[in-house]
C-alpha cells in the first residue's frame, strides 16, 4: 500500500512538473507576474485564460520585479541583497544575477523596455541598467534619495524629484550628467515621483507639503503653471492617450482634472478620500480611482463627468495596472492571495488566484500606463 | 504571360503555383506593411508636430510682443511670457527658475545697428492701473555691443503677500528706460498689453501644419498607430474580390469569354473598396480636425454601436455574395450590358461594404488618431487638416490594393481560378466576410491582428 502511495505521488509530482514545464511563458505580452509579500515565489497568470500557469522560485524574497515586453526576460529585485535576477521566461531558468552598488528600492521601465532605472529613495544612488544585457549602463554615485525616476520618449533625459533640495532633477544618458531645477519654495518639501504627458513635453510633480502641482516645460525647464489641490496631494497622472491630467488630494477626495492640451480644467469634483491609484480604460473614457488607504474604488466616466460604480474591493489594493487594450484593469492585494479583474466598461470584477500570502509587487507584460 | 482573351485555351495551373500567384497578391495588398519597418512612425510623428509647435509658438509670442520702439537706429521689443507663452513656446536657453506661474515675465530685446548699446541692462518698471512695480528680477548682459536679450520678472502677489489684480485693471504698461543712443540721461519706451491677457481662442486652437506636413502626419500614422487594424483589411479585401468580381456559373463555364469580364471587374472592385474606405477615412479625419478632443469623447460614446451597425452592414453584404453565388448568373445574361449592368450594384456593394468595415476600423482605432494627433501636433484646427491627414494615410493604404488588383487583373491564371470557381468562392466570400462582420459586432478588432502581428516583427 505504501508503496502504492509512493508510486502515485511521484506519479503526482511528475504530472505537476510536467504541467508546469508545459506552460509557454515565453511571451510576457499575455502574462502577469505576482511575487508573493512573503514566499520567494512568483506567480505567473495568464491573461487570457486568468489562472495561474507557472510558478517560479526566487532564492530571496522579491520586493519589485518588471517584465521586459519584447523579450521574454523577467527582471526581479531584492532589497535587503542589492540583487537584481533576470529570469529567463523561454528557457525558465534564471539566466542572470547582479549585485548593484546601491539599493534598488525603485525600479522603473523604460518606454522600449530595454533600459531600467534604478533610484533609493533611503540612501540615494542611481544606476541605468541594460535589461536584455543584464549589465550596469552607468551609475551615479552621488544621487539624492529619490523615488520612482521618469524616462522622457526619447530615452535620453530621465527624471527625478529630489526632496532635499525641493528640486527637479534631469539625467542626461548621453552625458551622464544631471542638473536640478529649484521648484519647491524651501528646499525639503516632500515632492512626488515625476510624472509626464505622453510626447515628454510637459513634466509634472506634487509637492506634498504645500499641496501644489507643478507644471514643467520639460524642454524650457520652466514651471509655468502650478495648481493648488488640497492637503495631502497624490502623484500626478496622466491618461494613457494623452488627453488629461489627474490631480488628487488624498485628503479631501478631491478629483481633479486638466484637459492637457490646453491646461483647461475639465473636473474638479470630490470622489472618495486616499485615492492615489489611477487605471485608465480606452479612449481616456472609464477610470479606476483607488486607494492604498482602503478598499474603496469608483468607476467615473469622462463623458458622464460622474462616477457611474463604485463599491469596495475584499481587501486593500497594493497596485493597480491597466492592460494595453485599455479596458481590464488588474489590481493586486497585499492582504489577499488574489489579484482583480476589472472590466472598466462593465464594472465587473473578477477575484484570480496567485501567490500564497497576497502579492508584495506584480507586473504585466505591457500595461496602457506608460508615463503615469 | 499571355491575356486570356488571345490564348486559345486556357489550363488551370496546379494548386501550388496558383497558391503561390495568390500569395503574391496578397502580398502586393500587404505591402503598406513596409511602412513600419522603414519609417519609424512615432519619431516621424514627434518630429511634424516639433515643427508644428515651432510656429505655433512663433505665433505667440508674436501675438504677446510688443515693439516699443523702431527707428533705424534702435529697436526694442518687450514680450509677455506668461504661462500660456511658456506652454507653447521653448526656450532653450532659458534655463532658470523663472516662475512664470507665480510672477509676470517680460523679455525684453534691444538692437542698435549703429554705436554701442548702454553697457548696464534697462531698468524697467510696470504700470498696472494706478500703481506701479518694481521686478523682483532683472537679468541681462553687460558691456554688449548691438543686441541683449534681458529678462524682468515682477512677483503676481503685492508686498502684503495679496494677489495683485491685472485682470481688473484693464491694461498693463512695461516701461524701459536706458541712456539709449549716447543720451545723457535714460530715455523711457513703454509697451501696452490689454486684458485679459490670456490668448485669444483662435490662436490656442489653431494649428499650423503645412501640406507637406500632413503627407508626413499621414506617412507616420500608417508606419504607427493604425497598422494592426488595417490587416484585417487585407483580408476582407480578398473577401470581397473572390466574392464580388466573379460571375457565378454552372460547370463547363465558358472561361475564356469570362476571364475579361473578371477582369474589368476585379479593378473596378477594387476601385470601388479602395474608394469606400478612403472616403470613410477622409470624413473620419474631417470630424477629427473639426473638433479636435472632443472626437476622442464621440468615439468612445459611439465606438459600440458604429462598431454593431458597421458589424450588421458587413454580415448582410456578405450574405448578399453568398446568395448571389447560388444565381445562375452567367449562363441568364445574355450579353455585356447586362454584365456590365450587374457590375454597377456589385461595385455599389463593394464600396458599401469596405464604408461598412472602416467605419468600425475608425470606430476602433479613432481615438488614437485623435491621441496621436493632439499630442504630438496640438490642436488639429481645422476639418481640412484633418481630412488631408487622413486621406495621405488612406492613399498610403490604396495604392497597395489597387496595385494588387491591377496584378491579379493580369494573371490569367488567378483569372480562369476565379471563373472555374466562382460558386465556391462565392460561398468562401460569404464566409469571411461574415466572419469579420461577427468580429465587428463582437468587439473582438483586435483578435485576427494579435494572430498574425507576433510574427511581423513588429512591435
Amino acid at each position: 500500500m505504501r508503496r502504492w502511495i509512493a508510486w502515485m505521488t511521484l506519479l503526482a509530482i511528475a504530472m505537476q512538473l510536467q504541467v508546469g514545464s508545459a506552460a509557454d511563458l515565453s511571451n510576457p505580452l499575455k502574462l502577469m507576474f505576482v511575487a508573493d509579500a512573503e514566499d520567494n515565489i512568483i506567480d505567473v497568470v495568464d491573461l487570457d485564460t486568468r489562472e495561474a500557469v507557472a510558478r517560479i522560485e526566487t532564492k530571496y524574497p522579491v520586493d519589485d520585479l518588471v517584465a521586459t515586453p519584447y523579450a521574454p526576460v523577467l527582471v526581479y529585485t531584492n532589497i535587503e541583497h542589492k540583487l537584481v535576477s533576470l529570469y529567463d521566461l523561454k528557457e525558465q531558468r534564471l539566466a542572470m544575477e547582479v549585485t548593484l552598488p546601491m539599493t534598488p528600492r525603485h525600479m522603473v521601465l523604460d518606454t522600449s523596455g530595454s533600459k531600467i532605472g534604478f533610484s533609493d529613495s533611503v540612501d540615494g544612488g542611481f544606476v541605468l541598467f541594460s535589461a536584455y544585457g543584464g549589465s550596469i549602463i552607468f551609475e551615479l554615485e552621488d544621487f539624492p534619495p529619490s523615488r520612482d525616476v521618469l524616462f522622457d520618449p526619447n530615452e535620453i533625459e530621465i527624471f527625478y524629484s529630489n526632496s532635499a533640495t525641493g528640486s527637479i532633477g534631469m539625467i542626461d544618458t548621453n552625458l551622464r550628467q544631471r542638473i536640478e531645477m529649484q521648484v519647491a519654495d524651501t528646499p525639503g518639501q516632500a515632492l512626488s515621483a515625476p510624472s509626464r504627458s505622453l510626447d515628454g513635453r510637459y513634466v509634472y510633480v506634487a509637492n506634498e507639503d504645500t499641496g501644489e502641482v507643478y507644471s514643467l516645460n520639460a524642454f524650457s525647464k520652466v514651471v509655468y503653471r502650478s495648481f493648488r489641490v488640497g492637503d495631502a496631494p497624490a502623484r500626478p497622472y496622466t491618461t494613457p492617450e494623452g488627453a488629461f491630467l489627474y490631480m488628487m488630494d488624498k485628503a479631501s477626495g478631491r478629483f481633479l482634472s486638466v484637459e492637457q492640451n490646453r491646461f483647461e480644467q475639465y473636473v474638479d469634483t470630490k470622489i472618495g478620500p486616499g485615492i492615489d491609484l489611477v487605471t485608465v480604460g480606452r479612449f481616456d473614457r472609464m477610470n479606476l480611482l483607488m486607494s492604498t488607504e482602503n478598499s474603496a474604488y469608483y468607476l467615473f466616466d469622462n463623458i458622464r463627468r460622474a462616477v457611474v460604480d463604485a463599491g469596495a474591493f475584499e481587501h486593500t489594493p497594493l497596485d493597480s495596472l491597466g492592460s494595453v487594450d485599455g479596458r481590464t484593469a488588474f489590481v493586486a492585494f497585499r492582504h489577499s492571495p488574489t489579484v482583480a479583474f476589472v472590466d472598466l466598461e462593465r464594472g465587473a470584477i473578477e477575484y484570480v488566484a496567485a501567490t500564497e500570502n497576497g502579492a508584495g509587487a506584480f507586473a504585466i507584460g505591457l500595461s496602457n500606463n506608460v508615463c503615469h | 504571360m499571355s491575356h486570356g482573351s488571345h490564348s486559345p485555351a486556357l489550363h488551370l495551373p496546379n494548386p501550388l503555383k496558383l497558391g503561390l500567384l495568390a500569395l503574391a497578391g496578397v502580398a502586393i495588398a500587404s505591402s503598406w506593411l513596409v511602412f513600419p519597418y522603414f519609417v519609424q512612425g512615432q519619431q516621424l510623428l514627434r518630429g511634424v508636430g516639433d515643427e508644428s509647435r515651432m510656429m505655433k509658438g512663433e505665433t505667440v509670442a508674436q501675438y504677446l510682443t510688443r515693439e516699443l520702439v523702431k527707428t533705424p537706429n534702435l529697436e526694442i521689443t518687450a514680450t509677455f511670457a506668461s504661462d500660456e507663452y511658456f506652454q507653447y513656446v521653448d526656450r532653450a536657453r532659458i534655463v532658470g527658475n523663472l516662475r512664470p506661474d507665480r510672477n509676470m515675465i517680460f523679455f525684453v530685446s534691444e538692437t542698435v545697428h549703429t554705436g554701442e548699446l548702454p553697457a548696464d541692462p534697462p531698468h524697467a518698471t510696470l504700470r498696472v492701473g494706478e500703481a506701479t512695480y518694481e521686478p523682483a528680477l532683472a537679468d541681462g548682459p553687460t558691456n554688449v555691443e548691438h543686441h541683449r536679450l534681458s529678462v524682468f520678472s515682477f512677483p503676481k502677489l503685492d508686498a502684503n503677500g495679496d494677489p495683485i489684480d491685472f485682470e481688473s485693471a484693464g491694461r498693463m504698461r512695461l516701461y524701459v528706460s536706458s541712456p539709449y543712443l549716447g543720451s545723457p540721461s535714460p530715455i523711457t519706451f513703454a509697451g501696452g498689453w490689454d486684458a485679459p491677457y490670456s490668448l485669444p481662442e483662435e490662436l490656442k486652437s489653431r494649428a499650423d501644419i503645412t501640406p507637406v506636413a500632413a503627407l508626413a502626419l499621414g506617412a507616420g500614422l500608417l508606419s504607427s498607430v493604425l497598422t494592426p487594424c488595417l490587416l484585417q483589411l487585407v483580408v476582407m479585401f480578398g473577401g470581397i474580390i473572390a466574392g464580388f468580381s466573379t460571375v457565378p456559373g454552372k460547370e463547363g463555364i465558358d472561361v475564356q469569354r469570362m476571364t475579361p469580364i473578371i477582369r474589368r471587374k476585379v479593378m473596378q472592385i477594387a476601385f470601388a473598396f479602395v474608394l469606400g474606405f478612403t472616403l470613410l477615412y477622409v470624413l473620419a479625419g474631417a470630424l477629427i480636425g473639426a473638433i479636435g478632443h472632443q472626437a476622442q469623447l464621440v468615439f468612445a460614446e459611439y465606438s459600440r454601436l458604429v462598431a454593431v451597425a458597421s458589424g450588421v452592414i458587413v454580415i448582410l453584404l456578405g450574405l448578399w455574395v453568398g446568395f448571389r453565388g447560388t444565381r445562375e448568373l452567367a449562363c441568364r445574361v445574355p450579353n455585356r450590358v447586362e454584365m456590365h449592368s450587374l457590375s454597377i450594384k456589385d461595385i455599389a456593394g463593394t464600396a458599401l461594404a469596405s464604408m461598412g468595415y472602416a467605419l468600425g476600423c475608425t470606430a476602433c482605432f479613432g481615438g488614437a488618431i485623435v491621441a496621436t494627433l493632439i499630442v504630438y501636433v496640438g490642436a488639429i484646427g481645422s476639418a481640412m487638416i484633418g481630412a488631408s491627414i487622413m486621406l495621405t494615410f488612406a492613399v498610403g493604404v490604396a495604392i497597395p490594393f489597387l496595385l494588387a488588383a491591377f496584378y491579379i487583373s493580369k494573371m490569367d491564371s488567378i483569372l480562369s481560378a476565379l471563373a472555374r470557381h466562382a460558386r465556391t468562392l462565392s460561398y468562401a466570400s460569404m464566409v469571411v466576410i461574415i466572419a469579420f462582420g461577427l468580429i465587428l459586432i463582437t468587439d473582438n478588432f483586435h483578435t485576427v491582428s494579435d494572430m498574425i502581428y507576433p510574427y511581423l516583427g513588429l512591435n
